[in-house]
């Protein structure tokens, strides 16, 4: 045994590296090869009245409130490998450290397809379903937690559960999956997971277009957006009086060959569309994940019918946008004069009906508004599922919605 | 908490008539027969009382009511559930949602509309469908199952393959907590701040509060349908087909599979479908999407079929040729139900992949029993219905039901599939939820139940054990063969 962050452990590797999160720093990650590896180093931190920074790739560990303090790191990259695929089923198990990008390419090389759209080369499978990430794929492939089958994960007492399970129709007992899902690490340490496979479209093609940044051409997108084959749509213009007038427009479109071709001539009656690969639209999703320090970055989601009034404020406040039109997505970057002003943008909106996060921000905003927005009425009841699954707050404390 | 009351407290029936009024408040023995059971018929148990509220104010003064009272209450909709979901057990109350039957917002710009729990599922569909929208969930109770059901339910249906289940069609709910607080999850757009909350909710069978408003997603009525049903020798073959199927990268709307014992039922019934009575299983299979789409698929379907040595293969020509494809299936429940007075309906799913060896293993075990059974199911998804045709006054077939019914289930989790698909645990899968997940696994969910109801006073007995102590101490279920049956 050796003595690592103060805690004492058998299997795994440790890394000396200071990584500073909103509110914390800490200097130091365990990394588990082995569930019971990871189960002795939660059990060790709960005796030890210690907390943890729960981490996958670390590519998003900015995107959080200030955390209380933290003992030290405890990353899922040891736990690696895809230790199940049936081609035949088209479901994978993969361990939470697996990159995203490893899994998408198994996948890929058995015809199929993983529905997970994570910006950025390090998303782990276990930190891409802990922040239920989406890119702009989201249109066809739907949420992070339709995706998860089933979870591995380690609570906060060290005791290995898992939940849902390897088939795609399940309703046996509470969907927990659905909870660890955009949990942030609050709840357990995500070990492993059941994922559920898409075909491979017959045909994919990407195309883009200039066009007018009016409002008109938005809802125009916001039409064709919902036509069969379109997998992504991304309308980007910048901030207003900063960049003219012109926004740019990036559509892949994916199935069968006829519904493609069909799609694209529609679209084509309307815009003027130019053939580009379809890694275009992988880099559009990638550059989410980049940031300069003293950015901003807000992703809202309001009613698809709203979404325009919210692109005129973040543009006039000086914000690159990027549009999803399908799903009223606006993905807003740049820099602001104030963390007001940011809130500001945020409870449009909210008064739209939709909600706003805050994935980066300057650091000297940090605290000065709730990453996720206000969880309501609903806090107290996501208060005690916390207190009830991690009573010691061990795990990332303070990092989550309101603190939690 | 104490020991709960054998009869509804005289003070508490006086409160809760000042909530609902007297007419909407059931206590007389003829009135309560109706609600003793829902679809699952074999353990009736009859509930203090029936409240039909009108309002989520009057939920909340009636939860508030009962809890006062130390009464439990159950939340319950058409009463069309199979797992004995809203069966009120531990001497329940019964909060019946028929009278919350309003649409109370269609939002056709955005999908979506904003329904009270009672509107049935049917209804929804037809109330939209001029607007070009329907509302995808399908159970085959449909034309009688409430939303507020299929919420508590999760509930599927044929087309699940390609629109998923009741989870994926949920955006918000306003729900009466236990404590009889009222919250409103999630929002139009469908993305919580927080845990997801709703996630969690929807198929919890109504154990973490009762919901008063569903906010859900509607789809566009697709431009172009195309059925087609493929006859096939042997259910095996047709297993094949669908696994050919899932691997070409088509995504069929539906794929149902009537087996050889199913069809001789539907034939000889008023389902009658024009089936050959000698085929071994019938493949129904339904595209849906862009018309200039669906031939490519349709192609696919043909040769997958063909390279399984399909007998026949048809397209439907028109409407009423569809309906007469869809008539093999929806029909053979009604006429499974002929040929003896009981009907076990299970629900188990399986990986896919072991479809073909799960259903000769289902038809051994029922022949082993000596009981009647046929297989009608969810082939897309794995998900099997194998039906019981008993007498369930004749005590030895009764006894011979449950043991093939476990076993049935043991075959299922064996190869790594699950107790339940669409259809609950409730309190009939409840015990044998340990086929699936350990007293570890269960753990975080007694936690997620006691964060909602940490008294334990919202229905009661359903999902998982009661107690963790009940499933330490019954690790290996009670088993079916001991539950007194009347």
């Amino acid at each position: 045994m050796r003595d690592a962050g103060g805690l004492r452990r058998d299997a795994g590797s440790d890394r000396l590296e200071r990584v500073a999160v909103p509110g914390a720093v800490v200097d130091h990650f365990l990394e588990p090869d082995s569930i019971e590896a990871a189960r002795e180093i939660i059990e060790e931190a709960g005796r030890a009245g210690r907390s943890l920074l729960i981490a996958g790739g670390g590519t998003r560990l900015h995107w959080a409130n200030p955390a209380r303090p933290l003992a030290f790191g405890l990353s899922t990259r040891g736990l690696h490998g895809i230790d199940e695929l049936e081609p035949e089923e088209g479901v994978l198990h993969a361990a939470a450290g697996t990159p995203v990008a490893e899994v998408r390419a198994a996948a890929r090389a058995e015809g199929w397809e993983l529905p997970l759209d994570a910006p950025g080369a390090g998303s782990t499978i276990g930190g891409v379903i802990a922040t239920a990430v989406q890119g702009p794929r989201a249109n066809a492939f739907g949420r992070v937690s339709d995706a998860v089958l089933g979870l591995d994960v380690v609570g906060a007492d060290g005791v290995p559960s898992r939940c849902g399970g390897r088939v795609v129709k399940n309703v046996t007992g509470y969907d927990l999956a659905k909870l660890y899902c955009g949990s942030f690490g609050s709840l357990a340490l995500i070990t492993g997971a059941w994922l559920r496979l898409r075909p491979r479209p017959a045909v994919q093609r990407a195309f883009t277009a200039e066009i007018p940044a009016r409002t008109a051409e938005l809802e125009a997108c916001r039409a064709l957006a919902s036509r069969g084959s379109v997998r992504a749509m991304v309308w980007s213009a910048g901030g207003r009086g900063a960049d003219g007038d012109e926004a740019r427009l990036h559509v892949e479109l994916g199935g069968h060959e006829a519904e493609v071709d069909h799609d694209r001539a529609l679209l084509a009656e309307r815009f003027a569309l130019e053939e580009v690969a379809c890694e275009r639209i992988d880099a559009l999703r990638d550059a989410r994940a980049e940031g300069q320090e003293g950015t901003v970055a807000l992703r809202a989601r309001v009613p698809g019918d709203r979404c325009a009034e919210l692109v005129d404020e973040a543009r006039a406040a000086g914000l690159r946008v990027e549009v999803e039109p399908a799903l009223g997505v606006l993905h807003g970057r740049g820099r602001l004069e104030s963390a007001a002003a940011l809130r500001s943008l945020r409870e449009r909106a909210e008064a739209l009906g939709g909600v706003a996060t805050v994935e980066r921000m300057p650091a000297s905003w940090s605290g000065e508004l709730d990453v996720f927005g206000d969880a309501g009425a609903a806090r107290a009841l996501m208060a005690g599922i916390k207190r009830r699954f991690d009573p010691q707050d061990l795990f990332n404390p303070g990092r989550y919605v309101s603190g939690l | 908490m104490s020991a709960r009351s054998e009869a509804l407290p005289a003070e508490l029936l006086r409160t809760l008539r000042g909530i609902v009024g007297p007419a909407h408040c059931l206590v007389r023995e003829g009135e309560l027969f109706a609600y003793e059971c829902d679809g699952l018929t074999l353990e009736p148990q009859r509930p203090l009382a029936v409240l039909l509220p009108s309002t989520t104010e009057e939920v909340a003064g009636i939860v508030r009511a009962c809890r006062a009272h130390d009464v439990a209450f159950v939340p319950r909709g058409a009463g069309t559930g199979l797992s004995g979901g809203a069966q009120a057990v531990d001497r329940s109350v019964l909060i019946e949602c028929s009278r919350v039957d309003r649409v109370l917002e269609v939002d056709a710009g955005n999908r979506l509309a904003v329904v009270q729990p009672g509107v049935v599922n049917a209804d929804l569909s037809t109330a939209v469908a001029s607007l070009g929208l329907f509302y995808a969930p399908d159970p085959s109770s449909q034309q009688a199952c409430t939303i507020g059901g299929n919420v508590a339910e999760n509930s599927g249906g044929p087309h699940t393959l390609k629109y998923g289940t009741t989870t994926n069609h949920v955006l918000a709910l306003e729900m009466v907590l236990p404590d009889g607080e009222t919250v409103r999850l999630g929002n139009r757009v469908g993305e919580s701040i927080g845990y997801d909350l709703v996630g969690a909710v929807v198929g919890s069978e109504g154990t973490l509060g009762i919901v008063t408003e569903v906010t859900v997603r509607l789809s566009p009525i697709p431009a172009g349908v195309e059925t087609m049903l493929a006859i096939f020798d042997d259910v095996v073959a047709a297993c094949r087909a669908v696994g050919r199927v899932i691997r070409s990268g088509v995504v069929p709307a539906a794929m149902e599979i009537v087996d050889r014992r199913t069809i001789e039922a539907v034939e000889a019934s008023v389902y009658a479908a024009g089936l050959p009575k000698d085929a071994g299983a019938v493949l129904i299979v339904e595209l849906d999407g862009a018309p200039v789409g669906l031939p490519s698929q349709i192609d696919v379907i043909r040769t997958a079929c063909e390279a399984e040595g399909c007998r026949a293969i048809e397209r439907a020509r028109d409407e009423a040729e569809r309906k007469r494809f869809w008539r093999a299936r929806k029909g053979a429940f009604g006429a499974m139900g002929r040929l003896a007075p009981d009907l076990y309906v299970h629900d188990a799913v399986v990986p896919r992949v072991h479809l073909p060896a799960i259903l000769e293993r289902v038809c051994e075990i029922a022949d082993r029993h000596r009981l009647k059974l046929a297989n009608v199911f969810h082939a897309g998804d794995g998900n099997l219905h194998p039906n019981i045709c008993f007498d369930k006054r004749d005590p030895d077939e009764l006894s011979r039901v449950m043991r093939a019914g476990r076993e049935i289930l043991e075959a299922c989790t064996a190869v790594g599939g699950v107790i339940t698909g669409e259809h609950g645990v409730g309190v009939e899968k409840r015990d044998f939820i340990h086929l699936v997940f350990s007293d570890e696994d269960l753990e975080p969910m007694f936690r997620l139940r006691a964060a909602f109801d940490p008294e334990g006073v919202c229905n009661p007995g359903k999902l998982i054990p009661t107690t963790r102590s009940c499933a330490e101490s019954n690790p290996k279920a009670r088993g079916y063969d001991a539950v007194p049956f009347e």
